[in-house]
């Protein structure tokens, strides 16, 4: 939904559901990579929490499966070979719920829509700049 | 030192709670009596996830996309062992291109699975890290290397399966789609290099140092006459075997324990047997590539290898081989004339065995005149092992009391490894315990 929003108003963005390390060549080459996702800290449904890779320090042997893995594992792998983007930055929308075939929550649907407004206008000025942002959808 | 067999006598339980780079959730606990082991079990807390009670009452179709959810690992496996059992209880013929297709998307898999294991599950183990990210910090090209081919793997499994995970082309009677010839032909110069880094990867894990566990396994492997089987042939064994696949009920037995959600299976007449890379490579070795022939012989690697530790090498040796197949099926490769048989439904009863990256998979199902799945049974490789593993443990263990336990449990942890066991499969399984008592 993210990126479906931020692509209608011209932003470069693409959706991703694949292998996690996958992510270090999607956002090879890219100055500034922002990353949506699904967050579960315990805060209300639609609340955003943005973190930067800079501060990000996801824990080791945290793996909840050794088949797939996710976007704490790509952003150490990538840490670790400095293949992390100069500028890459999480936002995480708190989920309402994970089941199976549950459609998107009225609160968090409205979270994205907002942030989306933000961030297109805040992308735009980036992609000014040079090369836009990259969005994962949640 | 206080070594394993000076901790907390005369009773000790050695725990590992969670198990590490294996999928899913298990445990191991060892019971020590002094220096004796006096009990050793691989248990699998992790709940029945009832796909075969799943698929009773859902149209055939819907096998091959419900069955690849069992393993985001190896959902190629899942789909052409269902679509196998189908199309053998419908009797439809697939176009010989169709077999070719199926047989690149699973050289995709084992390029994906292998690479992933070789790499990031089992080397970190050799080299004394923790994890492939630790590993990244040592061993930067080897890492490199390791991203590059599982995304070529991965990049396979695209192609052909219209995604990386859970792939949704497969049909039962072929593909809902098939790629163009020039679409595949595009994979061909990272092939070439896979092969060279595969090559580099068996040449640096034999140079590993293997522990000399040594056992009369049974080795159990699907066998064909004109290749190195991995979708069809006769289940063989290293003790005698040879039957057809719809014949395997007849021979295996699965059976319920009280300390594993997954069922364990045996040979009626032997017992506990090993599925999986040794296996196929101890049965079939002649039927690899020459290359992939030599490379073993150059890592001193050659059959009969009753060491599951130097498993790690006997992957990287199908990786190669696996490279080298995709790059030689690609060239020959034209769009089937026919993508998706057509075929009606009918009362009958089917199975295949397909060889998953961590060995044969078997699948049955019976269905109704108009399609609906009556019934269906599903034998993941690693459930096939889980008695295996323990053996070994039970052997293993007895050579380590003299190690600090700390040593021990790590051993014990990696002997477990040596099967990438994938328990979210064998409960449609890990956590270690070491006890003294």
């Amino acid at each position: 939904m993210a990126a479906r929003g931020l692509r209608q108003a011209g932003v470069e963005a693409e959706e991703f559901a694949g292998d996690g390390f996958a992510l270090l060549e999607r956002w090879r080459g890219f100055e500034r990579v922002l990353i949506f996702d699904a967050a579960v800290t315990g805060a209300p449904p639609g609340t955003i929490t943005v973190w930067d890779s800079a501060a990000i320090r996801p824990p080791a042997a945290a793996l909840s499966s050794t088949h797939g893995f996710g976007l704490g594992e790509a952003i150490r792998m990538a840490q670790a070979l400095g293949r992390i983007p100069p500028r890459l930055v999480v936002c995480g929308i708190e989920a309402r719920s994970f089941d199976a075939g549950a459609p998107l929550s009225s609160d968090v649907a409205a979270a994205v829509e907002s942030i989306v407004c933000e961030l297109a206008t805040a992308a735009g000025a980036w992609a000014d700049k040079g090369r836009a942002c990259r969005l994962r959808e949640a | 030192m206080t070594t394993a067999s000076q901790e907390g006598r005369p009773a000790t339980t050695i725990r590992v709670e969670t198990l590490a780079r294996v999928e899913g959730e298990g445990a191991l606990s060892i019971r020590l009596r002094g220096a004796r082991v006096a009990d050793v079990k691989l248990k699998i807390p992790e709940p029945p996830r009832l796909f075969e009670a799943f698929l009773r009452g859902r149209h055939l179709t819907e096998a091959p996309d419900i069955t690849s959810r069992i393993c985001g690992i190896c959902p190629i496996a899942y789909q052409t062992a269902a679509v196998g059992a189908l199309e053998s209880a419908l009797g439809i013929a697939v176009d010989p291109m169709v077999k070719l297709l199926r047989r690149i998307f699973y050289c995709g898999e084992w390029i994906e699975s292998h690479a992933l294991h070789i790499f990031f599950l089992h080397a970190p183990d050799f080299l004394g890290a923790q994890d492939a990210i630790e590993l990244a910090a040592t061993h930067r090209p080897v890492v490199e290397e390791a991203l590059r081919l599982k995304k070529l793997g991965n990049e396979i499994v695209r192609v052909i399966g219209g995604r990386e995970i859970h792939p949704v082309s497969a049909a039962v009677g072929g593909f809902h789609r098939a790629p163009t010839r020039a679409e595949l032909a595009a994979l061909t110069e990272e092939l070439k290099w896979a092969v060279d880094a595969s090559v580099r990867a068996a040449k640096l894990v034999a140079g590993f140092e293997f522990p000399p566990l040594e056992r009369d396994y049974e080795f159990v492997a699907l066998q064909h006459p004109d290749e190195y089987a991995i979708l069809e042939g006769r289940l063989v064994s290293s003790h005698g075997l040879d039957i057809a696949v719809a014949d395997y009920e007849d021979h295996f037995v699965e059976h319920q324990v009280k300390h594993s959600h997954a069922l364990h299976s045996r040979r009626k007449a032997r017992g506990a047997y090993l599925v999986g890379p040794l296996a196929r490579f101890n049965l079939n070795f002649a039927q690899l590539s020459k290359l992939s022939r030599e490379v073993a012989r150059e890592c001193a690697c050659e059959p009969p290898c009753r060491n599951q530790f130097r498993s790690i090498v006997v992957r990287a040796i199908e990786m190669l081989f696996a490279c080298e197949e995709a790059l030689r099926l690609i060239e020959a490769y034209e769009p089937p004339a026919v993508v998706k048989a057509r075929w009606e439904p009918r009362r009958a009863r089917g199975s295949a065995i397909t060889e998953a990256p961590r060995g044969s998979l078997y699948h049955r199902y019976e269905v109704d005149e108009n399609g609906l799945i009556l019934s269906a049974r599903i034998v993941p490789p690693t459930a096939q092992n889980q008695k295996t593993i323990e053996d070994d443990l039970w052997e293993l263990t007895p050579t380590l009391l003299d190690r600090p336990l700390e040593e021990l449990t790590w051993k014990c942890e990696q002997a477990i490894r040596n099967y990438d066991p994938c328990i979210s499969c064998a409960t449609h399984f890990l956590k270690v315990r070491v006890e003294r008592g």
